[in-house]
């Protein structure tokens, strides 16, 4: 359990990482006709002309944000969990261990 | 064409050592430790210790190699910690996490330790031994690949540096007389471009790329850029305009300070300086603030004569209710040069631990503009160990400046830098240098010199690009950065053909007045303005000398309305007031307000026909005048 949940966490970095990658640095999917306008660039100041509303952009971060933080809780509870688990089986492993010494020595 | 004799040229591509003796010291501590770290690691192999201990121990050899030591599944686990590590070392370059990889390597091994069975896979200490030796050969073979590579491209330089030399210097124009300037249309629908950005109210952010504040997208760098653009365009064409100019650059400046913008080192020094107690800017490294901001507030004190940010605190970079780090422009200064003097590269950090040369150039302009400013020394008590460093331990084989190097562990990280980028810097304080770095870079770049279909000369970048503001394809940044150090340099033909390039490829829009590059970042734009607006010599000239001194005594237009009229030149002899303006949209009639003349005094306005007026108590007057297209206006003190 302890590496399935490393496991996860690892994979989510990765997972995470490259959707980021991909995002940022790689959108390179296109050719250069095809690049697409920045709206950042067509906001005037003009009196009277309401300031552009907050792109996409800043809901797909959140909502990735969003994500990330719960695939990170859960890998974090599953990695706690597991941990738990082993502790307990060897311990219960040690306790078994000294169990059948006891029986030996009798 | 005059040849320059190789004898002239040929030191000035020059290298001391292909490592600097500060990189060969952190290089060997790099060495040293790893070596510790292997025998730490091999100890319990040898020894035949706990299987727990042995597959930690070589986790230490390379991140995740424990992982083969607990054998089965767990091995898939050593790919990923790999995959891991590099994402780590990518937080660690972008935002100086600099515990983010000591984490993932150690924290691998300790889990390899805990998941340890009962004994360790046999195979596991040969495979780590064997990954480690095929990682050191690939990186060394790369490494000499790319060595080669440079050595032979300072071959090519060197034989041709003279002609290159000869020729970047014949091809380029005078520096135009500083008080003829004047803006054409285009210029000033580009400088709107800047000028509708900085006149919002301070804090609002419209029309600014929103990514991420710790790299080259970050909102601080679009700051500067616009700053940078409005000052040169104040220096060199309107100096004795001040009103909603002056307004434009304070209040980038004043939006600088919020949190917002700067926050980033917040974490920048949790994570990477391990201090979560005084985060302060302007402290220790982060010269991608004290630097890029100092140029900004340098030029606009230069420009004006107003000193409020040299006042204690005037520029308060507020944490939170309880927490101010109190800045002025002199504490700025003082925390690049203290860096300078106590960096052992001389050089220093952005980020915690990596340093980049090109903010370090803006960092040495800001402290050139500082000493323009008060008369202090800054610059002459660090330059010559500064450009020592930048030789010996930021230069590559080839003669090019490096991207970055980590201060930490000497690594140089590949990140894409061009002799152009820094020549217009060192034109400020080395510019012997700076003209062998674009005689060198024009004559690199000539491949891209292209005729268009018309015939016309344009600059053609191969592939789609990238685009720094914003993260994004696109070229529009790189062609801006190329004409603005082309003209800073006087070459206007390869300028021109950068102009072309971006008209024709990077989405030029001229609707409602404002000229701009739809498919370019907001920093790509905001380069483009100033490199538009760019004449020979003119950001040397922003930085070492300031407007003409008439204009800084002389009478000013304090106040007109924005963008109902638009300055293309202003200038003063002293007791004159010379100007052009235009319409930002209807013709008709604008009030305009002109201040600093003499108080009580007759004066006379030139526009064809000639207009009395007698300034009033304060030395100012309210002129009403009639704009129709280019409006010039000449007001001159009144004779008897």
């Amino acid at each position: 359990m302890p590496c399935c949940a490393f496991a996860v966490f690892i994979v989510s970095q990765v997972v995470l990482g490259y959707g980021a990658v991909k995002r940022f640095l790689l959108r390179a999917d296109d050719s250069l006709d095809d690049v697409p306008s920045n709206p950042a660039t067509e906001w005037r100041l003009i009196p009277g002309v309401p300031a552009l509303a907050e792109g996409s952009n800043r809901r797909f971060g959140l909502c990735t944000l969003v994500l990330a933080v719960s695939i990170e809780m859960l890998a974090a509870a599953g990695a706690a969990y597991g941990y738990h688990l082993r502790s307990h089986h060897q311990h219960q492993l040690a306790s078994d261990a000294v169990a059948r010494a006891s029986v030996s020595v009798r | 064409m005059a040849i320059l004799s190789s004898e002239i040229a040929q030191p000035l591509i020059r290298r001391k050592a292909t490592v600097g003796p500060v990189t060969v010291a952190r290089h060997r501590r790099n060495a040293m430790i790893y070596a510790a770290m292997c025998i730490v690691g091999l100890l319990p192999t040898i020894l035949h210790m706990s299987p727990e201990t042995q597959a930690a121990g070589l986790g230490l050899w390379i991140p995740g190699g424990g992982f083969l030591a607990v054998g089965g599944f767990a091995i898939l686990l050593f790919p990923l910690t790999l995959a891991l590590f590099a994402i780590a070392v990518f937080a660690w370059f972008g935002a100086g996490m600099v515990i983010a990889p000591i984490i993932v390597w150690l924290g691998a091994a300790y889990l390899a330790g805990e998941m340890a069975g009962e004994q360790v896979w046999f195979l596991a200490p040969y495979l780590v031994a064997g990954t480690v030796a095929a990682t050191g050969v690939y990186f060394y073979q790369r490494q000499q690949a790319r060595k080669a590579k440079e050595l032979a491209k300072l071959e090519v330089r060197n034989r041709g540096i003279g002609a290159a030399l000869a020729e970047a210097i014949e091809v380029a124009a005078p520096a135009p007389a500083i008080g003829e300037r004047e803006l054409t249309p285009d210029d000033l629908a580009a400088s709107r471009y800047a000028l509708d950005r900085a006149l919002q109210p301070i804090g609002q952010m419209n029309g600014y790329d929103k990514v991420d504040q710790f790299q080259t997208a970050a909102l601080r760098y679009q700051i500067n850029h616009l700053g940078y653009g409005l000052g040169m365009l104040q220096c060199m064409y309107t100096p004795s305009f001040h009103g909603y100019l002056s307004q434009a650059q304070r209040n980038l400046i004043e939006l600088y300070l919020d949190r917002r913008i700067w926050g980033y080192w917040l974490w920048e020094s949790a994570w990477g300086h391990l201090n979560l107690t005084d985060p302060d800017p302007a402290g220790k490294d982060n010269i991608m603030l004290t630097g890029w901001f100092g140029i900004q507030l340098g030029m606009y004190m230069l420009n004006t004569g107003d000193r409020r940010y040299a006042a204690p605190g005037s520029l308060p970079f507020r944490r939170n209710k309880h927490r101010v780090f109190h800045h002025d422009a002199h504490t700025i200064a003082q925390s690049v040069l203290k860096n300078f003097l106590d960096s052992e590269f001389c050089l220093y950090p952005c980020e915690p631990n990596w340093v980049y040369p090109i903010c370090n150039h803006y960092g040495m302009t800001a402290l050139v503009i500082y000493d323009r400013l008060f008369a202090a020394k800054f610059v002459s008590s660090v330059l010559d160990r500064w450009l020592e460093n930048l030789d010996a331990e930021f230069t590559d084989y080839s003669g090019s400046v490096i991207g970055l190097r980590s201060s930490l562990t000497g690594i140089r990280f590949p990140f894409p830098a061009g002799d152009a980028g820094f020549a217009g810097f060192e034109n400020c304080f080395a510019p012997d240098r700076a003209q062998r770095l674009w005689a060198t870079a024009r004559q690199d770049l000539k491949y891209i010199l292209k005729a268009d279909a018309s015939g016309a000369k344009r600059l053609s970048l191969p592939g789609k690009g990238f685009d720094f503001g914003n993260y994004r394809p696109g070229h529009a940044g790189a062609y801006a950065m190329l004409m603005d150090t082309a003209r800073e340099f006087g070459d206007y033909e390869f300028a021109d053909a950068a102009q072309r390039a971006l008209d024709q490829d990077c989405g030029r829009a001229d609707d409602g007045g404002v000229l701009r590059y739809s498919k370019g970042s907001n920093l790509a734009n905001a380069m483009a303005m100033r490199a538009r607006i760019h004449r020979r010599d003119d950001f040397r000239r922003t930085i070492t000398e300031g407007p003409p001194d008439g204009s800084l005594r002389g009478p000013i237009l304090s106040d007109a309305r924005y963008p109902d009229v638009l300055v293309a030149h202003a200038f003063s002899s002293g007791d004159d007031l010379d100007l052009v303006l235009y319409p930002g949209s209807q013709p008709g009639r604008q009030e305009i307000r002109v201040e600093r003349l003499r108080a009580g005094a007759r004066y006379v306005m030139r526009n064809g026909s000639e207009h009395a007026f007698v300034a009033d108590s304060e030395g100012s007057a309210l002129l009403s005048i009639d704009l129709r297209g280019r409006t010039p206006l000449h007001i001159v003190p009144a004779h008897g």
